[in-house]
């Protein structure tokens, strides 16, 4: 058995696999862990129909959809209130999409609903040049984890040209990346509702 | 006041008018006539009066019967069947006749030359349009206006030599013969080959104007009276099925029985399919072991012959073979099937062992399709029908003794009627109580048809490999209505686009496009019948790019295909009925929740909190917890027994105590046991014990009677589950150091994997699958191709499959 497999144009199925897995667990009572490292956060669509991987668990009803978004999941993972999702990215400030507002007020979009839904939001440190602070990515449950240079966005799941590996939990590599990511949550600071709120009304205003 | 009270009173009334005589002599006179009148009601013969009142009785009604009858022929006297039809729009189907036999979007077109006065030219009609004609009951041909077109004359009796009278042109070109062994085995056919012609023109000059009705003239008819919808008769010929119509007449004289409601007509089409060419399709894994080829071929040859009609009225049924055989040929695009004889040797090696009630009912199919064939070889002229109905009497009247269990008890049945042929009379006396019953025969006739035939049944089924034979006949026929509804559910067409096909006795199945030179449908299914993941990924990544909608289907055919072998949710949540009320307990709650709606809610509430049932599941149950016929007919019904009341729901009636049966049917007291029946057939009519309502198709060349006693889900769901446990580890049963490297090596030996585990092993079923995931197997990688949960079976079950 492999510690770790390459995983390229076939991410979504990585993602796919992982997060229906957690999906699994707390249609069965057990509560999920999720958690999302990425400097640049969006609500993917993932393409479910089209994957071809088929959900037949009556409790899980999204799951005959053709399209599922981050968020559902998130929604779902957080039916069972003792469910862990954790989402970390670079604090909002009109340089993170370059001066594209109406980017960054989606990405607050989606952290605000996900932190409606109980969501714990986390933002790099607000101090230095952020993008030589935080750059790793990684998408962590209890199944699995999936890391590399692919960034939690439709450009980095679906359109670059990435590099990336998969481990599963049985994996010693799995243990590494687990711990890397508890550090990662450790350096930063988790985002009320309220303050995602005020960022949001701060860019929203800014239109 | 019954006559002996009337005695009574005539002698007190005597005793004291006498006493009043000396008083007045005029009362001697009534004395007198009532002294006559005691003697006479004396001397009367009271059984004889009863009977001539009832004799009077029936006289009447005879009499006001014939009077109704009369008065109707009078206002609506309809020589066609459209007319009739027409008049009801309250009937469903089958009464009316798909107006689509043989439709498709042909090029290839008849001329149909109307000869109208101001008409100048003929027009064309399709093919498939002009052979819908030929069919009795659809004569009607929608050009421009509605037109009773009487064509395509057929013969009643087998044999009957006569020339047909028919508007249609054919011409020797524009035939093509098939061999007398191709057709039905029931078709009486004359010479080792027959011709069947392809129409080709439709003279309506040919046609004498008092056949020819307009529409507008059919309208103006509706319009004459307002208590025309149901109280209109048509004339049906008692021996052979005959309809008095334009169209259709016999010689069997003028002796028509009238019916208030047309008979139910249906086509019989018999399909020849060959391919030449064949191209293999990408394979599946599952399925590799269930077809040992599947391939596309552009050289697909189908005969398509339309050769008579099946009519049933009541307990009546007819099947008349036209002696004119219309069709069409062409070819197509279509794809081959072949069935694995593995499997078929491994199902037959798995029910004989494991599973001895599947054989069991196995075996009463294979006495209801021998006997038919029997009887047909005998040449006594029965439908399937009636055949049926000797299956049926013969099953009643042993099971009113008891059940039989095994294959065993269900020869010692047949091996008993064939030293008894007695027991036929008594087992159709029994159904007779329940249903009407119309035989041909005479008493004399059904017990010499019953020793012969019986005992040429048996013998077949005693032949060396009959069951094998028959197991790989009805696994075919079953497989091939699951792959073209599988194909349809892909294409979303349906059976005017893509039909199928499988000839008896040979493990072959066709589906093909339903057009010449195809429409596409086959060579979708090619592209899309198994679709890799790298496919996907780089579809959904392309899509992207250019800004275009994912066009892949969700599922390929063969994921579809596989999802219909799982069984249906309906007998999921039908078997959950049966589980619950052979609880006493919860038995109790559900007999009071069909009348009490808050017991009902509390109890769906309880099932949806306790196993997390779905909606679906949930409104199901709803659905029948409100149904309390249900409940009484099925708590009367061991589940084993449930296929065979199925077949014969006749002797389940005679079998219920009188107080379910006024349970069941409480607001009836006349014909109790004919409305029990009713309630019975919907009760059985669930889901479960491989229901197959859900496959009926209608185009079997089984013909629609037929069809569902030759289509077995159990038998396919029973292949799958043979497969599926050789490709699956089951977490519970292995040794979990071991578990890895079994799963591994199963991957890497049959490229798919089934891991499964109770709910409670979930967390072990998930690491061991997301360890897998990604990893080189088979030259490949593992992807997860389905996670699903099912209580009452396999619970968790992770679907991994090499790409």
């Amino acid at each position: 058995m492999r510690e770790t497999v390459q995983v390229g144009d076939d991410i979504q199925m990585y993602d796919l696999a992982l997060l229906l897995g957690e999906a699994t667990k707390v249609s069965a009572g057990s509560p999920g862990s999720l958690t999302i490292i990425s400097p640049w956060i969006s609500n993917v669509a993932y393409y479910l129909g089209s994957s071809g991987l088929t959900v037949g668990i009556p409790a899980i009803a999204f799951g005959r959809s053709d399209v599922v978004r981050l968020l559902d999941f998130v929604k779902y993972l957080r039916e069972d209130h003792r469910s862990q999702v954790r989402l970390a990215t670079l604090k909002s400030s009109p340089d993170k999409y370059s001066n594209d507002v109406a980017q960054l007020i989606w990405e607050l979009r989606f952290l605000h609903e996900a932190s409606e839904h109980g969501a714990k939001i986390y933002f790099y440190s607000d101090e230095g040049d952020i993008r030589k602070i935080m750059h790793p990515k990684f998408l962590l449950t209890s199944l699995g984890v999936v890391f590399g240079s692919f960034n939690f966005t439709k450009s980095g799941r679906y359109w670059n040209i990435e590099d990336g590996n998969y481990s599963s939990a049985l994996s010693p590599v799995y243990f590494e990346k687990k711990q890397r990511v508890e550090e990662i949550v450790a350096k930063c600071k988790e985002a009320t509702l309220d303050k995602i709120q005020g960022l949001l009304s701060k860019f929203e205003r800014r239109t | 006041m019954s006559l002996e009270s009337v005695k009574n009173k005539i002698h007190d009334l005597l005793i004291s008018l006498s006493s009043k005589l000396p008083q007045d002599m005029s009362l001697v006179d009534v004395i007198e006539k009532l002294a006559q009148l005691s003697g006479a009601i004396s001397r009367a013969d009271l059984e004889a009066i009863r009977q001539s009142s009832d004799e009077l009785e029936r006289a009447r009604k005879v009499n006001e019967i014939l009077s109704l009858i009369e008065t109707r022929s009078k206002l609506h006297a309809p020589t066609y069947i459209d007319d009739f039809i027409s008049m009801q729009p309250q009937l469903k189907y089958p009464s009316k006749i798909p107006g689509t036999l043989f439709e498709s979007e042909k090029s290839r077109k008849v001329v149909v030359d109307p000869r109208i006065p101001g008409r100048k030219s003929p027009d064309q009609v399709s093919v498939d349009q002009m052979m819908s004609m030929l069919f009795p009951g659809l004569l009607t041909f929608r050009y421009k206006k509605l037109r009773k077109v009487p064509v395509g004359r057929w013969s009643p009796f087998k044999f009957r030599v006569a020339p047909p009278l028919s508007a249609v042109f054919v011409t020797e070109r524009d035939s093509f013969d098939v061999s007398k062994d191709l057709l039905p085995l029931d078709y009486p056919a004359e010479s080792s080959t027959v011709s069947v012609h392809i129409p080709l023109e439709l003279n309506l000059s040919e046609i004498s104007r008092d056949f020819v009705r307009r529409e507008d003239q059919l309208e103006e008819k509706v319009d004459e009276s307002a208590e025309a919808e149901s109280n209109l008769y048509l004339q049906l010929c008692t021996r052979c099925g005959a309809v008095q119509d334009g169209d259709e007449n016999c010689g069997c004289g003028r002796d028509f029985l009238r019916y208030a409601s047309p008979p139910k007509s249906y086509s019989l089409i018999w399909n020849i399919v060959e391919s030449a060419k064949n191209e293999p399709i990408p394979s599946d894994p599952l399925f590799g072991r269930i077809f040992s080829e599947a391939s596309f071929s552009a050289d697909t040859s189908v005969k398509k012959i339309l050769y008579g009609f099946e009519r049933r009225f009541k307990a009546t049924s007819w099947r008349i073979n036209y002696d004119t055989l219309y069709g069409d040929a062409f070819k197509t695009d279509g794809m081959r099937f072949t069935i694995s004889r593995k499997i078929v040797g491994d199902i037959v090696e798995h029910i004989k062992n494991k599973d001895s009630l599947l054989l069991r009912d196995l075996r009463v199919l294979q006495y209801i399709h021998e006997l038919h064939r029997s009887i047909i070889r005998n040449k006594y002229d029965f439908t399937f029908s009636q055949s049926l109905i000797i299956v049926k009497a013969l099953m009643t009247e042993a099971l009113i003794h008891e059940t039989p269990r095994t294959s065993e008890e269900v020869d010692v049945v047949f091996e008993s009627a064939r030293k008894q042929p007695q027991k036929l009379l008594t087992g159709l006396e029994l159904l007779r109580k329940v249903i009407d019953i119309s035989m041909p025969l005479t008493e004399e006739d059904l017990v010499h048809m019953c020793e012969a035939c019986v005992s040429e049944a048996t013998n077949a089924i005693k032949l060396n490999e009959s069951v094998e034979r028959f197991v790989l006949d009805v696994f075919s026929h079953s497989l091939e209505h699951y792959v073209l509804t599988s194909a349809m559910i892909l294409l979303g067409v349906d059976e005017s686009d893509i039909r199928s096909h499988h000839t008896q006795n040979k493990d072959e199945l066709y589906l093909y496009d339903n057009l010449p030179d195809g429409n596409g449908c086959c060579e979708t299914l090619r592209k899309f019948a198994k679709v890799s993941s790298s496919q996907r990924v780089s579809a959904v990544r392309d899509a992207l790019d250019k800004d275009m909608p994912v066009t892949l289907p969700s599922k390929d055919f063969f994921s579809i295909l596989e999802e219909f072998m799982v069984g249906c949710k309906a007998e999921r949540a039908d078997s959950v009925y049966m589980k619950l009320i052979r609880d006493r307990q919860v038995a109790k709650t559900i007999q009071a929740s069909a009348t009490d709606d808050k017991v009902r809610q509390e109890l769906l509430l309880k099932l949806k909190q306790d196993f997390a049932f779905d909606e679906y599941t949930i409104s199901h149950l709803d659905a029948l917890f409100r149904t309390e016929s249900h409940f009484h007919v099925l708590k009367n019904l061991n589940d084993e027994d449930l296929f065979i009341f199925k077949l014969v729901p006749e002797a389940l009636v005679m079998k219920l105590a009188e107080n379910d049966k006024f349970r069941i049917c409480p607001d009836t007291s006349v014909e109790l046991d004919k409305a029990v029946l009713g309630k019975v057939q919907d009760a059985l009519e669930m889901c479960v014990d491989g229901c197959p309502l859900c496959m009926y198709g209608s185009y079997c060349e089984m013909s629609i009677f037929l069809m569902k006693y030759f289509l077995s889900r159990r038998l396919v769901e029973t292949g799958y589950k043979i497969i599926r446990d050789s490709l699956s580890v089951d977490l519970e049963k292995i040794a979990r150091e071991k578990l890895l490297e079994r799963a591994t090596e199963m991957l890497n030996s049959n490229k798919v994997l089934y891991l499964k585990a109770s709910a409670t092993n979930l967390s072990l079923l998930m690491e061991t699958a997301f360890s897998l995931l990604g990893q080189p197997v088979a030259g490949s990688r593992a992807y997860m191709k389905a996670i699903s949960f099912d209580l009452m079976r396999d619970g968790f079950v992770v679907k991994l499959e090499a790409d």
